[in-house]
């Protein structure tokens, strides 16, 4: 494992428990204030837990939600300062990033737009090659176009160095196709942990008559009740095979994000 | 220039330009003039101007997120911008009258210490100010041989004060973390 949580509780966060293997994307999904912020700043060295436990393995890179960045240094001063602070430091890496979002590299950071200082920060974190990548709410700067290439851009890099990549998020919309993995916190809980391909393989909505319970095993989720109608969304155990006059779909990762939060909410 | 001497240069070459030219200036052009208020000032300037941001800027601007998240530990961070910029004011000092060494590395470390404390530039700067002319005042005698034993005797503060700088960056950040594990 190359994250390893074990009953960590810091602010709001309270015992938190999971292992990341090495390599793939975790999307650390929940509302605003759940504890995404305070997580990633435990794993990245910056905030020691109150009890519990947390290892990583290997070198880490995070990049916080604001990209904080030296305002005097223009995206070069940066690139350099990456160098001398790292044991391994790859130039060419960091170069490309900020060539390819074409980012001037002689303005200072501070004369910089929001999202192009953002970008510096991601050179800084990519060059220096870490083995685990926290990225807090990555996207937020950027415009919906560069949105999708910067996650194109991420994800080659994931497959390329097999890194670790973690970062939080709280739009769900973007998740499909990018997360091989989802945290779920809601309130400072890890409610859902699991491969998002099993948890989409797990998770069914199912429709039918007015009823107090799904013709289904599993744990409901989430259950809404009509005049004539209920819907539930179930985590099942095992194939969810609904008869006549039930009829079960399979559930997007967004709506699956959406049920467990209001599960809880 | 490799590492975090380079690192140290680049953030804080404008005030070690500054006040090294104005020590020169100080020293080579007005020997007569004595700038005694200046010489007496000196431990306040590297106190208020390189002590107190040091840290509290990083604090302020969030970028401690950045300096103390490379592979560098926050631990080395700390002790090589220190013992760079703690050496450069000695020698400054030590142009202008040697006692003012002692004042000058008290008032660098008052510096340091409150950056951690306030980690906001400005009460960072004024918790030094506050501290720097209080301990001056209650230490200040009549006579040349009070005013060397009182630089000591801030010299001595000043030595305490950068371990606990250490303990305060260590309640910050896992500090003393190796690069690679």
């Amino acid at each position: 494992m190359t994250v390893r949580v074990a009953g960590v509780s810091k602010r709001v966060l309270r015992n938190c428990t999971f292992e990341l293997p090495g390599g793939g994307v975790t999307a650390l999904v929940g509302a605003n204030g759940a504890g995404k912020t305070t997580l990633l700043n435990v794993l990245a060295g910056h905030l020691t837990a109150d009890s519990g436990h947390v290892a990583v393995a290997g070198r880490v890179a995070f990049v916080a939600q604001d990209k904080p960045m030296y305002k005097g240094f223009t995206p070069l001063d940066v690139l350099r300062f990456g160098g001398h602070m790292n044991k391994v430091w790859d130039e060419y890496k960091a170069h490309s990033w900020l060539h390819r979002y074409k980012v001037p590299l002689k303005r200072r950071c501070g004369e910089l737009s929001a999202g192009q200082r953002a970008h510096v920060a991601f050179a800084l974190a990519l060059g220096s090659r870490p083995d685990v990548l926290l990225l807090d709410e990555p996207l937020s700067e950027l415009d919906p176009l560069a949105r999708r290439r910067v996650v194109r851009d991420l994800l080659a890099e994931v497959a390329d160095t097999g890194m670790t990549l973690l970062y939080s998020t709280h739009v769900v919309a973007e998740l499909g196709g990018v997360a091989d993995r989802l945290l779920l916190l809601s309130n400072g809980k890890l409610i859902v942990d699991g491969d998002t391909d099993e948890l989409l393989g797990q998770h069914v909505e199912i429709t039918g008559p007015a009823a107090d319970q799904p013709p289904v095993r599993g744990d409901v989720v989430l259950a809404r009740h009509y005049d004539r109608q209920s819907t539930f969304l179930v985590r099942c155990q095992g194939e969810a095979v609904a008869e006549e006059p039930w009829s079960a779909r399979p559930v997007t990762l967004e709506e699956l994000v959406v049920a467990h939060l209001e599960a809880v909410a | 220039m490799t590492g975090l001497l380079w690192v140290t240069w680049r953030q804080h070459r404008a005030v070690v330009s500054w006040t090294t030219v104005l020590v020169l200036v100080v020293v080579l052009f007005s020997p007569d003039l004595i700038d005694w208020a200046f010489r007496n000032a000196f431990g306040a300037v590297v106190a208020v101007f390189w002590g107190a941001p040091l840290v509290a800027r990083e604090f302020e601007e969030r970028t401690y997120l950045v300096a103390w998240g490379q592979d560098v530990s926050p631990a080395r961070w700390l002790a090589v911008k220190c013992g760079l910029l703690g050496s450069a004011a000695v020698v400054l000092a030590a142009l202008l009258d040697v006692r003012q060494i002692g004042f000058t590395l008290f008032g660098f470390a008052l510096g340091v210490v409150a950056g951690f404390v306030t980690r906001r530039t400005v009460p960072a700067i004024a918790f030094t100010l506050v501290g720097y002319v209080l301990v001056r005042w209650l230490f200040a005698g009549e006579t040349s041989v009070w005013l060397f034993e009182s630089s000591v005797l801030c010299g001595v503060f000043g030595a305490v004060l950068i371990p606990v700088a250490f303990v305060l960056l260590s309640w910050r950040t896992n500090a003393f973390r190796m690069g690679v594990a």
